[in-house]
């Protein structure tokens, strides 16, 4: 008895936009990342020098205007209107290929560590440290922790196999991943039977073999050699993330790098487009586990908590914590104290409250549909994670967006001061009056705007989840999870509607 | 070999570049301005808040008012992505400059206040405060 081939996932589009005249051609190209990774490197090289070199001005340094105002803020536009392009130019990862290609064959990332459980550690880390140490409003910390990447991208590559940096560690690459499943595009395959039948799976295990010993589709099967196609003498790597492409569900854990399109000798993997959101309602897009759906639900509510750090109640709530747990008694310094209650509302507001609320909200709906025998709390509670993450796409677009919108155009009296302060009077003399749209109503309606439209997504998405799950009982089942996502608009147009102040903390001790 | 030259040349091309920087340079200082003292002795309203304001600086040359000096206030927001806000004032008989400001959000400011005294020197103080929203 024979088993019967599992069907292979294959994006329902017809348009890979890998065979598109001139920039599928460039996508696909051996060197088509590269293209993309040179001037982001650059980049990055002219952030850390004028962060290092320049004036301790936030509003006046690259390297805090250049982060902090315009890659957060082109980073969510780009993953909603194109896909992970951020991961995909990823400067990070160019000194990560020289570690590969260095190194010996690295070890396995230690399997208590290969969930997503560090990725929120990390993400909150992220967070927590932006606040306290007032990243924003420092060149050269900001400058010390674009260094930081590198050394940590470069070290866990030659240490270990399976890109741990980006699949594990990387807090930018597990937000890109996050709402990358919003993005119109993901990889997949033209014809899932090329994969079956293809022998080398260079897509995953890359092509790369400087002195090959033997080329498993030589070996033939039938007495003669089988050349199924020409190896290229240089190679190509095959998926960073171990993501086997005609199983590919899913843009989480995809960087982009179109590594298995360029490994594949078939020709046979395409990026193609799809619907926005459209693996959010797949039902196995994702597996049910509780590190991917927290790692969903605890990035909308830190989005919450991060926008909350920039209105005024937050100091009332940090100075009431530090007296109310006595600290301002332990005769700790601000900085001290600050860390302490920084982390317990990023870590509590954060992560441990939406995380119970949506236990609670599990539970809840479990009991209104009389399912708690038929499904776990882990099945149901998984299933609907997914609805939370275009409401945190929303949240962040409201807060990003903001700071880009108000602030787009002073990176060019910046650049122009850069230049000048090399005596380079290319640009003239720096134009410090502009800035960016300082209409508020305006600011305020975007905002709005993106915090209706998240939340309305999420509601859909809930809704088709409960429609699977739930079938008749589906309105029982949505009841609690609809009720919980409002609560989280709510405070998110809350939040909104406060005046944003940029300020860093200061408590009385 | 080849990437180590281009890795030990990049390395130099930044600290050439670094060391040309005029932010680099030393600013010159005179005699006549280390007696200097620049001071923000009053602002209307007296908590700052969002909006309109006054700004009054003192500027004293060895405890004595200096008239006629220019002063110059840049205002930078601690966070990226804001203008900054810059206005010019001169001093009175009593050293006083009154200078109108607009505090244009709510948050950490940095004030870079520049006095040119009527003999060509300048001092330089930076004078930090938090704005209100409301």
């Amino acid at each position: 008895m024979t088993t019967p081939p599992v069907a292979l996932y294959r994006p329902p589009s017809a348009i890979d936009v890998l065979r598109l005249p001139v920039i599928g051609r460039l996508l696909r190209h051996r060197y088509g990342r590269l293209l993309l990774q040179i001037p982001f490197f650059a980049l990055a090289v002219l952030l850390v020098y004028d962060g290092f070199t320049g004036e301790q001005v936030a509003a006046r340094n690259l390297a805090t205007i250049v982060p902090w105002v315009h890659f957060r803020g082109m980073a969510v536009l780009a993953l909603l209107l194109l896909g992970n392009f951020f991961c995909m130019g990823c400067p990070f990862t160019i000194p990560r290929t020289l570690a590969k290609r260095l190194s010996q064959r690295g070890g396995q990332f230690p399997r208590l560590l290969r969930t997503k459980w560090v990725a929120i550690g990390m993400l909150l880390g992220l967070f927590f440290v932006y606040e306290w140490l007032d990243l924003w409003s420092s060149p050269a910390l900001t400058a010390w922790l674009i260094v930081a990447y590198f050394a940590s991208s470069f070290v866990l590559e030659a240490l270990f196999e399976e890109s741990p940096f980006c699949k594990y560690v990387c807090p930018l690459g597990s937000f890109n991943f996050v709402y990358a499943t919003v993005s119109p595009l993901q990889i997949g395959v033209h014809d899932r039977d090329v994969c079956r039948t293809c022998v080398g799976k260079e897509c995953i295990n890359g092509s790369y073999a400087p002195q090959p010993v033997i080329l498993i589709d030589q070996i033939g099967l039938h007495g003669a050699p089988d050349v199924t196609h020409t190896h290229s003498p240089q190679g190509t790597l095959g998926c960073g993330t171990l993501l086997f492409a005609p199983q590919v569900k899913s843009n989480l854990d995809c960087t982009m790098c179109l590594d298995c399109a360029r490994a594949c000798p078939h020709q046979n993997v395409g990026l193609f487009t799809r619907a926005l959101g459209a693996e959010l309602t797949r039902p196995d897009a994702y597996a049910p586990r509780y590190d991917r759906a927290f790692l969903m639900i605890g990035l909308a509510g830190l989005a919450l908590v991060n926008a909350f750090g920039m209105v005024p109640p937050v100091y009332v709530l940090m100075q009431t914590l530090a007296d109310g747990l006595g600290l301002t008694r332990l005769g700790l310094s601000a900085l001290a104290i600050e860390g302490v209650v920084l982390l317990l509302i990023f870590g509590v507001g954060g992560l441990l409250i939406p995380f119970a609320l949506s236990v609670v909200a599990a539970q809840m709906a479990r009991l209104l549909t009389g399912t708690r025998k038929r499904d776990s709390l882990r099945t149901a509670l998984t299933a609907f994670a997914p609805a939370f993450v275009p409401l945190g796409l929303g949240v962040w677009t409201a807060h990003y967006g903001y700071h880009f919108l108000i602030g787009f155009l002073t990176i060019i009296p910046a650049f122009q001061n850069f230049l000048a302060d090399h005596r380079i009077p290319l640009l003239g003399t720096p134009n410090w009056s502009l800035s960016g749209i300082q209409n508020d109503t305006l600011v305020g309606f975007f905002q709005t705007v993106a915090l209706l439209v998240g939340f309305g997504a999420a509601l859909w998405v809930a809704q088709k989840i409960a429609d699977r799950l739930y079938r008749r009982a589906a309105f029982r089942g949505l009841l609690s999870w609809a009720l919980l996502l409002l609560v989280l608009m709510l405070a998110g147009l809350a939040v909104f509607s406060l005046p944003m102040e940029m300020r860093g903390f200061t408590l009385s001790s | 070999m080849g990437s180590r030259i281009l890795l030990i040349s990049s390395v130099v091309f930044l600290l050439v570049l670094a060391g040309c920087r005029e932010s680099a340079s030393p600013t010159p200082t005179s005699a006549a301005s280390q007696t200097v003292t620049v001071e923000l002795v009053t602002m209307e309203p007296s908590a700052p808040i969002i909006g309109a304001a006054v700004l009054n600086f003192r500027v004293l040359d060895a405890g004595q008012a200096v008239m006629g000096a220019e002063v110059s206030v840049r205002g930078d927001m601690t966070h990226a992505g804001m203008a900054p806000v810059e206005a010019v004032g001169e001093t009175d008989m009593d050293g006083i400059a009154r200078i109108p400001f607009e505090w244009t959000m709510g948050g950490d400011w940095s004030l870079t206040v520049t006095a040119t005294l009527p003999e060509g020197s300048t001092v330089e103080v930076v004078v930090d405060l938090a704005v209100a929203s409301s």
